[in-house]
């Protein structure tokens, strides 16, 4: 087997047929296109967290508005501040991420480490359901209830609108987060180890 | 972000390593993607990756081994995100009417066969195919020398006998 590659085997003159008579490309293109991408806000933000950074954005379209009344300023103070703290620790975690999954490593130890990176990212998504969505939830809890204490007197209609987000936004959540987010995780998580399993036979 | 005066300090150094390796690149693009557009997208996210990696990159090691390891660890990334859409894509297609090379239908026919292999299997032919050494595909993969010499053995004779079982329909269908 020609592994020291004192000479071309026969796959190895198929494969780089080209090699010889291909044309000079010009790499100024893609230069350029690199240097834009370093520049873009998609490469900024990190693609996948894109998400909890647009929420930001209502932050102080939040704040703004919580001089109404008293209840609703409370419920916008509560939202900014869960919105803030989503921003902030998806931030982190990205930094965190980027610095985790070097890309000159061998192939094995990227794909250990990308294993490990999913599992503490389930982890993640799966506790953000807590302390992101109760207290996100509690505040448009708060909302709902000092709308509809504004504009009706009726307790039982209070009672009603305000008790119909939390349960409803909850769920919504849940289906996000363990239908969408952790099944595609899981099945890249699937993917990776199937190819460390690979990567591992030898027969 | 970078610096304006260490970007043109990168850009020459860039360059230089996509003259160099571009071509390499752009056949293990091939050989991880079935259609040109996404071989191209591919390209050019190890393009970013290599910009990404190289101020952190120390001469001491070697630089071919470097850019195929950033290569291949972006190909898989990326392969595992079009798993589910690559499966309904069609085959490489073939250029029906043109004359085409028996040499072209060769390096056809071992591209479409390199393109059916494991991931795995394909990251240590892919680097084999392009002239690494033993040592230098374990460098790359992380995996060892001998394990790489059976892997490969085998791989070979899967792709030699799917180039001759491709020639025999050649020849029964002209």
């Amino acid at each position: 087997m020609n592994l020291s590659h004192d000479h071309e085997d026969e796959l190895q003159s198929i494969w780089r047929k080209d090699a010889a008579d291909s044309r000079k490309e010009d790499y100024t293109m893609t230069l350029q296109l690199v240097r834009e991408k370093g520049r873009t806000l998609h490469e900024f933000l990190r693609g996948g967290d894109t998400v909890s950074y647009m929420l930001l954005v209502f932050v102080p379209v939040l704040i703004l508005n919580a001089w109404r009344w008293r209840m609703f300023r409370l419920g916008n103070l509560v939202l900014a501040i869960t919105l803030a703290a989503m921003g902030v620790v998806t931030w982190i975690n990205a930094r965190r991420a980027s610095a985790a999954l070097e890309n000159d490593w061998d192939l094995r130890a990227y794909q250990e480490n990308l294993l490990h990176f999913i599992d503490e990212r389930i982890r993640y998504l799966r506790n953000v359901k807590y302390w992101f969505g109760i207290p996100f939830l509690f505040g448009l809890s708060i909302l709902a209830y000092s709308i509809a204490h504004h504009f009706t007197a009726n307790a039982w209609s209070i009672l009603a609108i305000t008790s119909v987000w939390f349960p409803f936004g909850y769920c919504v959540l849940w289906y996000c987060i363990e239908k969408k987010g952790v099944v595609d995780l899981k099945r890249r998580r699937d993917d990776v180890e199937s190819l460390l399993r690979n990567m591992d036979q030898t027969e | 972000m970078k610096s304006s005066e260490e970007q043109s300090g990168l850009e020459p150094r860039f360059l230089r390593i996509l003259e160099m390796y571009g071509p390499p690149l752009r056949r293990l693009c091939s050989g991880f993607m079935r259609d040109a557009a996404a071989q191209q997208d591919l390209f050019q996210e190890i393009a970013v990756a290599i910009w990404t990696a190289l101020p952190n990159f120390r001469a001491e090691a070697s630089e071919r081994t470097w850019v195929y390891r950033i290569a291949h660890n972006v190909a898989l990334t990326s392969l595992t995100k079009r798993r589910r859409q690559e499966s309904r894509e069609q085959p490489i297609e073939t250029l029906s009417g043109d004359p085409v090379a028996e040499d072209d239908l060769r390096h056809r026919a071992l591209v479409e066969a390199v393109q059916q292999l494991k991931p795995a299997e394909r990251n240590i032919v892919l680097l084999y195919l392009e002239g690494l050494s033993g040592r230098e595909i374990a460098e790359v993969t992380g995996l060892s020398v001998d394990n790489i010499g059976v892997r490969l053995s085998r791989i070979r004779q899967k792709l030699t006998l799917a180039l001759r079982g491709k020639e025999v329909v050649d020849e029964l269908v002209p």
